[in-house]
């Protein structure tokens, strides 16, 4: 037992972590309406895959995990790409990054869903670090929370 | 000199001639449809007497086969390779040549009489097909091509009833023949299973007949009677005879080819071809006679009061039908002076042969007549024909003749032997009362044959000129009729009509040439064929050479008293008609009165239509709305509230879809977990 | 101590559970809410989730400077994934997230992947989130939004996340108990992974006890790999990450007449 103990952590460690970052994205991902926030708690599954993958190259001394993790750190640029491309888009057309505003495509005579609580008007902590509006900027209407 | 491959062409041509009819007929042949069919038959005819002489020349085996290579093959224990095998032997060398010159015969006369119908090339096309049909049955040396043939003349036959499809009465008959047909054949494809297993599976009919001779009598009567089955639906023998009158909606010449000529008689030569064996049996001998002789009487009993003048011809067919299987019945080989097996079969095929010619003949001059009439043929309302009609009057006459069996016209010789061979199966060791009996039924049937025969003659060709209205409305151009239901459904408004009797006959006319000339050519072939074959023994020389069976000159002319009873019974039946429908005809009317029930049953076809309805169809009927009635409320129903099931499940998941994406996110995500707690705990679950 | 080693084999411990249910609550607690929310309440039950955790084993126990270290990471990238999930702030929620990158890149050191440490630092931390937040700077918004302030069913999230982190604890936790069990021999996709053992022909080396150390040489060997029995694949990648980026400029182009207003 005493042997045991002065083991350094093992697979199953890693794994829990990893798992445990995976399953905080997707609470993020599922609680959160900015979109951008959404893409980042994406993030946050994939580095909980690879921490994942690096676990198993580890534990069976090869290294086709890790090369795995090569291309997921591909593919993450990819879709980051892509994505903030879309949400620049989806940006310019309601002048908001709620996801909410995105239901177009539910099924044929269902009401939108709806928030019945307002917020609050003044913002509940000062935004610091803010960063400032970078470029011309579009033209800001007023934000209507009609969703 | 004669190539066997050649025989294969016999059926090709006119199946050839058939396709390219149905193919470019409307588009491009169109009133020349005819062409291609009346130069495969004269091709295919030609064909087939080199044939002939060919298998003559040779001694030994009068025969011709050819085997076209492999039509199809199973797998299995016992492989069942059916070829395209073709022979021609005397039995068969007499039924293809009769088949293709009728067949040309009637093809040219119904150039003219379907003249400018508008399915003019599907006739011609179905036409081609049904000879390619009749042939392939005839040549067919195995049991599967048979039944090939067999099922190609049942559907084109089928298409020719119903040609007019636009008349519910003509789909109704199509439909019957079609149905009562299919019994016979069911039993037919059973005799012909029995057959090829009992028989070391094999499928050539030579090698069937020379194998089934070894087979238990049980098991031989059984496939011989489902044999006979098949030949009782394919020649209208009661009771699956009813299909047969109504076949007559189709057009005339088609009734002349397939339904008096050459389909109906396939079954006489199914069960000629399988005598060698079926004579071992008996039981079925008697059977068989015994239909055939319940049919004869009963077909020639019918036709006493019909007023339709094709009518009388198919109740006449029916009635010669039984005939020829009385004969064949009468194929005994268990009298112990000798065999009789070769004498039944030759009468069998020779009254068949002769039947054709003269029964063709009597179809094609009622056509003549319907053509010129209007497509009126009820006897009531035509008569006096003879001055109108001379050359039609001329062949009905010849075919009339020929039919009743007249010394020296064919249907005599024909008939004198089928009479000769019943009354020599009567002197056997036993049942010689029903063959005696059913000697006399033939000798009655003779005589009603004369008598309706007759009648039918007299009351259209002599008496006061009368001609029904349709005759001018349609026929006055010379040419032409318009086939409609019209034609019929202004028949009772006739007798009301102001020129339905006073009309001027000069205004009536024969038909035009291309009709008569095929008459002209029928008549003396059916005086004449009688005489030729018969007395002078050819027939007997020619058929008794075929395989199976022998040369009989046996002296039957210890029976020579039933051809003098048989031309009493005519005459006097000639005689009778007169008087009743000419001398004087306010006789017939009471006479008419006073024969009340059996004048009744005769008029109504002995009500068979309707027992066989009541017995039959009704049943089926009641089972069918039966089953209908269980299939629409119960199954139906079932099937869809199982359907309603999946449409309720997606109304009630149909919110789940609303467009957000943290929605579909979620349902991953707990799918996932189900997924995960599945592989964690699926091997306890499902150990 | 292994893990999961005091439990009793085949059986779920609920103290897992309900340890993973503290933490549900507490990053319940943490989420943005229209009415503000429990920083202190939900900071302290997620805390005590994660060292309720640790208590039960789900840490490593020995007392060598890579138990520390693993510790320091992994604390590091669990808060760190917390705050990313519920700041207010997108921008501080970035920030966070390179912490998540650089204690995962930490993580991967004690791996034994340097390269793989680097490169992920290099693509998370240096080039994407600079390019989520130059996004966040274009789409600015002023003022509190529904998108910050508002969470979309948190409640719901948090019970799935509490099922999905259970569930896969469960399956780690039956592959141990197999593995204690001397299962190792089972094949299949109930085959415990922590009983599988090294392949005798791999090129890494090994400590006596039969662990496979760190390879001094394991950039090399990552290298020689990606351009060998990878290089198809790499290929591909190059590829797509083209393929994306010339698809990330058309789609982000600003093209006049085409903006649609709903």
């Amino acid at each position: 037992m005493n042997q045991i103990m002065d083991l350094p952590p093992g697979l199953t460690h890693y794994l829990a972590v990893g798992a445990l970052l995976f399953v905080l994205g997707i609470i993020g991902f599922l609680a959160r309406r900015n979109m951008i926030l959404m893409f980042l708690n994406a993030e946050l599954m994939i580095q909980g895959v690879a921490l994942n993958f690096v676990a198993f190259a580890r534990h069976r001394g090869n290294l086709e995990g890790q090369g795995f993790v090569l291309f997921l750190l591909a593919v993450a640029a990819c879709e980051a790409a892509i994505a903030l491309a879309l949400i620049l888009v989806l940006y310019r057309t309601q002048n908001s990054l709620d996801v909410s505003l995105w239901q177009n495509l539910r099924e044929e005579g269902l009401e939108p869903i709806v928030d019945e609580e307002p917020l609050p008007l003044a913002p509940l902590e000062e935004k610091s670090p803010s960063l400032t509006v970078a470029g011309p900027g579009p033209a800001q209407p007023e934000e209507t929370s009609h969703v | 000199m004669f190539e066997p491959a050649a025989l294969a062409l016999i059926p090709l041509l006119p199946a050839l001639a058939g396709a390219v009819t149905l193919i470019f007929g409307p588009k491009f042949l169109k009133q020349q449809s005819h062409l291609p069919l009346i130069g495969a038959c004269i091709a295919s005819f030609l064909i087939s007497l080199v044939a002939i002489q060919s298998m003559g020349s040779e001694s030994g085996a009068r025969e011709v086969s050819h085997h076209a290579g492999i039509w199809f093959s199973t797998f299995g224990s016992n492989p069942v390779n059916v070829g395209w095998d073709f022979r021609l032997d005397p039995i068969s060398g007499m039924m293809v040549p009769m088949v293709l010159f009728l067949a040309t015969v009637i093809a040219v006369f119904s150039t003219g009489y379907m003249k400018e119908d508008p399915g003019y090339p599907r006739y011609f096309g179905v036409f081609s097909l049904f000879v390619a049909a009749m042939t392939l049955l005839v040549l067919a040396d195995n049991i599967v091509l048979l039944y090939a043939g067999w099922e190609g003349v049942g559907v084109c036959s089928f298409l020719l009833i119903g040609f007019w499809f636009q008349k519910p009465s003509a789909l109704k008959a199509a439909r019957k023949a079609f149905m009562v047909t299919r019994i016979g054949d069911v039993g037919l494809l059973l005799g012909i299973f029995l057959l090829w297993s009992g028989c070391g599976f094999t499928l050539q009919i030579p090698t069937l007949i020379e194998k089934a001779r070894q087979l238990p009598d049980e098991y031989l009567y059984l496939a011989g009677f489902l044999l006979f089955v098949g030949a009782m639906g394919k020649s209208a023998q009661f009771p699956l005879h009813i299909w047969l009158p109504d076949a007559m909606e189709g057009p005339t010449p088609v009734s002349a080819l397939i339904h008096a000529a050459t389909m109906v008689t396939a079954g006489v030569y199914l069960i000629a071809r399988f005598l060698p064996v079926l004579t071992l049996s008996p039981d079925l001998l008697l059977v068989i006679a015994i239909i055939g002789g319940i049919t004869a009487i009963l077909a020639a009993l019918i036709a006493l009061t019909q007023n339709d003048l094709k009518r009388i011809l198919a109740y006449s067919t029916m009635s010669q039908l039984g005939y020829m299987f009385m004969a064949l019945g009468a194929g005994r080989s268990d009298i112990s002076s000798h065999s009789l097996v070769t004498f039944a079969m030759v009468a069998a095929m020779f009254h068949l042969f002769t039947h054709a010619f003269f029964k063709a003949l009597l179809f094609l001059s009622a056509g003549s007549v319907m053509h010129a009439m209007g497509h009126v043929i009820d006897l009531r309302r035509i008569g006096g024909l003879r001055h109108v009609m001379p050359l039609t009057h001329i062949a009905f006459l010849s075919g009339a003749l020929a039919l009743s069996g007249i010394i020296p016209f064919s249907g005599y010789w024909s008939k004198d032997e089928i009479l000769v061979a019943l009354d020599a199966a009567s002197h056997g060791p036993n049942r010689d009362l029903v063959y005696k009996i059913l000697t006399w039924l033939g000798l009655i049937t003779a005589g009603l044959t004369a008598f309706y025969t007759f009648r039918a003659y007299f009351l259209a060709f002599w008496g006061e000129v009368k001609i029904p209205v349709e005759a001018f409305a349609h026929g006055h151009d010379g040419h032409g009729h318009e086939k409609t239901e019209n034609d019929l459904s202004v028949n009772h408004k006739v007798n009301h009509d102001p020129y339905g009797h006073s009309s001027d006959p000069s205004k009536a006319h024969e038909s035009p040439l291309i009709m008569t000339l095929p008459l002209m050519v029928l008549v003396p072939a059916a005086l004449g064929i009688g005489a030729l074959f018969g007395p002078t023994h050819k027939m007997m020389d020619f058929l008794g050479s075929a395989s199976g069976f022998h040369q009989d000159h046996g002296d039957h002319a210890a029976s020579k008293w039933v051809a003098l009873a048989s031309q009493v019974f005519g005459l006097c039946g000639i005689a009778i008609a007169f008087v009743l429908y000419v001398a004087k005809p306010s006789l017939a009317t009471s006479i008419k009165k006073s024969a009340g029930v059996g004048y009744n049953l005769s008029i109504n076809r002995f009500y068979l239509d309707e027992i066989l309805t009541l017995l039959f169809v009704r049943p089926l009927q009641i089972l069918g709305w039966l089953i209908q009635a269980l299939d629409r409320e119960l199954w139906d129903r079932l099937v869809d509230a199982v359907a309603r099931i999946p449409a309720w499940l997606g109304d009630k998941f149909r919110p789940v879809q609303n467009g957000l994406v943290q929605f579909y996110a979620l349902a991953m995500a707990l799918g996932l977990t189900i997924f995960l707690v599945f592989l964690a705990f699926g091997d306890r679950l499902f150990r | 101590m292994e893990l999961f080693a005091a439990g009793q084999p085949g059986l779920f411990r609920f103290e897992y559970f309900f340890a993973l249910a503290l933490g549900a609550l507490g990053i319940y607690l943490l989420l943005p809410t229209p009415r503000g929310k429990a920083s202190v309440a939900g900071s302290l039950a997620a805390l005590g989730s994660l060292g309720w955790l640790c208590f039960l084993g789900l840490a490593p126990s020995g007392m060598t400077v890579e138990t520390g270290l693993f510790h320091l990471f992994a604390a590091l990238a669990l808060v760190g994934a917390v705050f990313l999930v519920t700041q207010t702030n997108p921008a501080r929620a970035a920030l966070s997230f390179v912490m998540v990158v650089i204690s995962v890149g930490g993580l991967m050191l004690l791996l034994a992947a340097p390269f793989l440490m680097a490169a992920n630092m290099i693509v998370y931390a240096g080039a994407i989130v600079v390019t989520f937040l130059f996004v966040l700077m274009l789409a600015q918004q002023g003022g509190a939004s529904d998108a910050d302030n508002r969470s979309r069913e948190p409640g719901l999230a948090c019970f799935t996340g509490l099922a999905l982190s259970a569930s896969l604890l469960l399956l780690l936790q039956r592959d141990q108990d197999n593995a204690n069990l001397g299962l190792g021999q089972m094949k299949g996709i109930n085959a415990p992974i922590a009983a599988v053992r090294l392949k005798q022909e791999e090129p890494l080396r090994r400590e006596p006890n039969g662990r496979p150390t760190a390879p001094a040489d394991n950039t090399t060997f990552l290298g020689q790999t990606l351009y060998t029995s990878l290089l198809l694949p790499v290929e591909l990648a190059g590829a797509l990450l083209l393929v994306a980026t010339a698809g990330a400029i058309l789609i982000a182009q600003r093209r006049p007449g085409t903006e649609v207003t709903p």
